[in-house]
């Protein structure tokens, strides 16, 4: 009996669906078709990983108006725009029924598998062809090479490091650090500010792991870009002495007392509020934020690249400017000549004097370098850090968090956060980082 | 009656909602099941896996973290919910003045996109900014200050009591509804035979209301395993995925580590878990009844 | 009667509980009035003036008009189908003669099962459907709306349809109705209530709903309400003001339709999800 209903059952259950398998064999591919806007020109879908370009990535959109006013008739750059996680998810689902947009921005530790499957532009030609955008990314580019070619162009020049509150410092009568700073005159200095009052290292952990950005000269002084291909090829673990020291360290800085009681619960951003009210010393962070910190802290801006360690064997002498995530081109794009030309125009004006200079004015330092292009002098953030560049250190080809798959990114910042809110012990979150590895394969 | 009911009528009638129920529900489902047999970056193609990532559920501590706190959720928001809903219909249903304007505040929470819901009460909850903590501190009794959320023991009993606070109104209102059914007459006839309040709801109003019990906690046990966009505002699933959820850690594993295969497998497990859940109920009270 | 004192008991409890449930609330509209930066730093302190900041700003990001016209857009469609189909088969369920009690059981049982399904899981496929379909933009909203309402029209309407004595039908055949005329002219209208439950609840899903939502739109221009907070929210600002005075204009006008429709709720919901 019930077997006979559970028959008939599917059956009504399986012709329903056969009927919208019928329907949907109707809809065939379309063409892809240049699509013009009213005026005649070429539109080309830029996918951004902010939901209102115009108020949360200015330079780029800047850049983009500019473009648009300069080729108006001729060529149009459009937002496909959505937050970060959103965009994300877009690009992966878009990825697999190609309706990708022409040019898009991509998270660093997914773009390699985007590449693999083969829907990206090799933009070797484009760079052969421009040879001046070449020199002026002067090798910045190479993070984003593999067997399939040049995958994608950095988006930004990200340089990281920790910003500090001169003020904050004169009051609690610290010095402020230098580029000879070491770890254990850090730990006294953490001391020193929390007993003023303040907080003396701001940091975040809800919904926003990725930012430990002053921490990758942490991994880096412990030999990360040494060791890591080693130990994405299985010959190494990531719980091995080097590593397990660095996380000491921050095990150390976290005893010390250096970051809000609530870290778990506030995010990035209400870190970044803490300092911009004088309520913490220190905030690690990249230049997206120099403007904001000029509004709000001035001219008692400080940038240092954090402590070095004295027991570690590798050069301490690292500086941290490397290329943010990729843009990436639609590998379709070459189908079509008119779309190719006006895809390779906006690459061209993206990666051109005018568009660093556009840059410069928001605070943001461009993957191109310019000569002639600089910042103003009430743009205190960004000369802080333009003086700490000029050390003329060594800097690694990419930020360490970035040389890994999502999953094992995942891992690594799931792993500095539980040493530093006290939940793992420094070699039980490198075995979570050796784990994520290996599931990954 | 019998004429009407023929099976042209029946299947004709029957077909768009099991068409669109099956395209858009069922087929989603077994497309999510079958990937939780690969490996999947959600770029590219698909690998299979075998039975590898319900393996690694067994080993993963994270999983059982989550289970654990799925279920504290699960049985606190449960017994909270089911008997003070059950309470607050019964006070309310009293010829009060003020109280349909009573019922409508207590049920707008339910009616707020969960989302806000989160937002709201990372503003009394959090242990710097939180309204608790701060007022703890003004009348001079820090020795109660708690982590309540992002420490290690308290957030999925604090998850619980927004949940709480936000289905609240939503199942008062489906008791009040209940009690309505009951006809005047029993109860007066119960009040004549010298039945105490307690005596007329435990032998009287509850065996009169089985059916609605049980549809209020077939919706509280679905709606528990559906918890995601609180815990994600509140804590995020932290600290280091301590107070994570089935659904948080699957859409943790799906969208931030890219494991869309191993998502899917905890994903299935919650839904198993689900239905399981309220089998073993409409089971248990199904004897009773009998 | 129940005694004076009692009553007085009875009555505080009630305003306890008020007072407790609406504080949220209350808190979220006195944030709205404070600075970004007043939010965080200090929590406890009170707006000192009236400061509507917040809601220039939430106003001059967001294009309401357009996201509540989507939205009602999407919202009627979806509960004009989903209406029509759950009404068809709640109304075999509930009220045809199978001869084959384990089969109605059989499509009841699998109808309800949805009620325990997290969005999460449906996300990839249903777009990958959507897209096999050809959906595009708000309308590819409609059918996963459609989809996930079913479960819980179907608990309501085939509840109070069972509910409906049967001589009803006897008599309106007797009179020779036919089977749409009877669906249509004798037992809708008797639906009412519960009709009006189910676009309560799904006025409010909808308005509410996030994870398709971001999944499925690409267009600014197609955005529904729920999207709006993600304005505030980028890679690297965040602005708190605006995302609660956004939300509370987002909030007043569920709480205005909630209050007109109150009344219904508490009908729909004696008739569908109680009996049965």
């Amino acid at each position: 009996m019930k077997s006979k209903s559970m028959k008939k059952f599917l059956s009504l259950i399986l012709s329903s669906t056969m009927v919208i398998g019928m329907l949907s064999g109707c809809g065939g591919n379309e063409a892809a078709d240049v699509s013009k806007d009213e005026s005649g020109a070429t539109v080309v879908k830029f996918g951004i990983h902010v939901a209102n370009p115009k108020e949360q990535e200015v330079v780029t959109y800047n850049i983009v108006q500019a473009f648009n006013e300069k080729y108006d008739g001729k060529y149009k750059i459009e937002f496909e725009a959505s937050d970060k996680e959103a965009h994300s998810k877009n690009m992966k689902l878009e990825a697999s029924d190609g309706t990708l947009p022409q040019i898009f921005w991509l998270d660093a530790s997914e773009a390699p598998e985007y590449s693999d499957s083969g829907i990206l532009l090799d933009l070797t030609d484009f760079l052969n062809e421009n040879t001046e955008i070449k020199d002026a990314l002067g090798g910045m580019e190479t993070a984003f090479q593999d067997d399939n070619g040049q995958y994608g162009l950095p988006y930004q020049c990200n340089v990281q490091g920790i910003f500090y509150n001169k003020e904050l410092f004169d009051q609690a009568n610290v010095e402020y650090p230098t580029n000879d700073t070491t770890y254990e005159e850090f730990i006294e200095m953490i001391g020193k500010l929390k007993e003023s009052g303040v907080t003396p290292l701001s940091i975040g952990s809800k919904n926003s792991s990725y930012a430990m950005w002053e921490f990758n000269e942490s991994l880096a002084r412990y030999g990360w870009e040494e060791n890591i291909n080693g130990i994405l090829d299985g010959e190494k673990k990531f719980n091995n002495p080097d590593l397990t020291a660095c996380f000491e360290k921050l095990q150390g800085i976290a005893e010390a007392g250096a970051f809000p009681e609530n870290m778990a619960t506030i995010e990035y951003f209400d870190a970044k509020q803490l300092f911009d009210e004088g309520k913490a010393a220190m905030f690690g962070t990249g230049q997206w934020d120099c403007a904001e910190f000029d509004e709000n802290i001035g001219e008692n801006i400080g940038f240092w690249w954090g402590p070095k360690f004295t027991d570690s064997s590798y050069e301490q002498d690292i500086a941290m400017k490397v290329p943010s995530a990729p843009i990436v081109v639609n590998a379709e794009v070459a189908d079509n000549d008119a779309m190719k030309e006006a895809v390779y125009e906006f690459l061209k004006f993206y990666y051109g004097e005018e568009a660093a200079e556009i840059s410069y004015e928001g605070s943001i330092f461009p993957a191109t370098n310019y000569s002639d292009v600089s910042a103003t002098e009430s743009q205190y953030s960004m000369n802080a850090m333009l003086e700490a560049l000029g050390t003329g250190w060594t800097t690694p080809q990419s930020a360490p968090d970035l040389t890994v798959t999502s999953a094992v990114q995942e891992a690594l910042y799931n792993s500095m956060f539980g040493v530093m809110q006290g939940t793992y012990e420094p070699s039980e979150a490198l075995d979570k980082m050796d784990e994520a590895l290996s599931y990954s394969k | 009656m019998h004429w009407l009911s023929k099976r042209k009528y029946k299947i004709g009638l029957l077909i768009p909602t099991l068409l669109v129920y099956s395209v858009f529900i069922v087929i989603p489902i077994i497309i999510a099941v079958g990937y939780s047999f690969t490996k999947y970056s959600g770029i590219g193609k698909a690998r299979f896996y075998g039975l590898s990532n319900y393996i690694r559920l067994f080993s993963d501590k994270v999983f059982w973290i989550s289970l654990k706190n799925t279920m504290i959720i699960f049985v606190l928001a449960f017994v909270l919910l089911l008997t003070i809903s059950f309470l607050v219909a019964l006070l309310l249903n009293n010829r009060l003045a003020g109280a349909d304007f009573s019922k409508a505040l207590v049920f707008s929470p339910a009616i707020i996109a969960p989302i806000i819901v989160g937002i709201i009460w990372v503003y009394i909850l959090d242990p710097n900014i939180g309204i608790i903590n701060n007022v703890l501190d003004a009348i001079g009794a820090s020795s109660l200050k708690h982590k309540w959320i992002g420490g290690e023991v308290f957030s999925p009993y604090s998850i619980a009591v927004i949940y709480f606070w936000q289905q609240l109104g939503y199942l008062v209102t489906i008791f009040i509804a209940g009690l309505k059914m009951i006809p005047g007459d029993v109860l007066e006839a119960a009040q004549i035979d010298g039945a105490s309040g307690v005596q007329k709801v435990r032998y009287v109003i509850i065996p009169m209301m089985r059916t609605t019990i049980s549809t209020v906690s077939v919706l509280i046990i679905t709606g528990v395993f559906k918890i995601f966009e609180i815990v994600q505002q509140t804590t995020g699933g932290g600290p280091n995925h301590l107070s994570e959820t089935l659904v948080t850690y699957s859409y943790s594993m799906t969208f931030s580590s890219s494991d869309y295969g191993y998502g899917m497998s905890l994903a299935t497990f919650t839904f198993i878990l689900s239905l399981v859940i309220t089998g073993i109920y409409s089971r248990i009270t199904r004897e009773k009844e009998a | 009667m129940v005694s004076k004192k009692k009553k007085t008991i009875m009555y505080l409890i009630m305003i306890l509980i008020t007072l407790v449930v609406v504080f949220p609330f209350l808190w979220m509209l006195v944030l709205s009035f404070k600075s970004n930066s007043d939010i965080l730093s200090s929590p406890l302190s009170l707006p000192k003036t009236l400061n509507l900041d917040n809601y220039k700003n939430a106003l001059h990001t967001l294009d309401f008009i357009r996201l509540y016209g989507n939205t009602f857009f999407v919202c009627i469609i979806s509960l004009v189908v989903e209406l029509i189909i759950t009404f068809f088969s709640s109304f075999v369920l509930a009220r045809m003669e199978f001869r084959n009690k384990k089969m109605q059981k059989l499509i009841y049982g699998f109808l309800i099962m949805g009620l325990s399904i997290s969005p999460f899981i449906l996300l990839f496929p249903v777009y990958k459907i959507n897209v096999l379909l050809g959906l595009r933009g708000k309308i590819a909203l409609v059918f996963p709306y459609v989809a996930t309402s079913i479960s819980f029209n179907t608990l309501l309407l085939v509840g109070y349809l069972k509910s409906l004595p049967s001589e009803i039908d006897e008599a309106a055949i007797i009179d020779g109705c036919g089977i749409w005329d009877l669906m249509f002219r004798v037992i809708l209208p008797m639906t009412k209530p519960v009709i009006a439950t189910i676009v309560i609840f799904n006025v409010l899903y909808i308005w509410n709903e996030f994870p398709f939502a971001s999944v499925m739109l690409r267009d600014v221009s197609d955005y529904t309400l729920s999207m709006g907070a993600s304005f505030f929210k980028g890679t690297y600002t965040v602005d708190y003001g605006g995302i609660v005075a956004s939300s509370i204009m987002i909030i007043i006008p569920e709480l205005i339709f909630y209050g007109i429709f109150q009344k219904n709720i508490v009908e729909g919901m004696t008739a569908g999800a109680v009996k049965g």
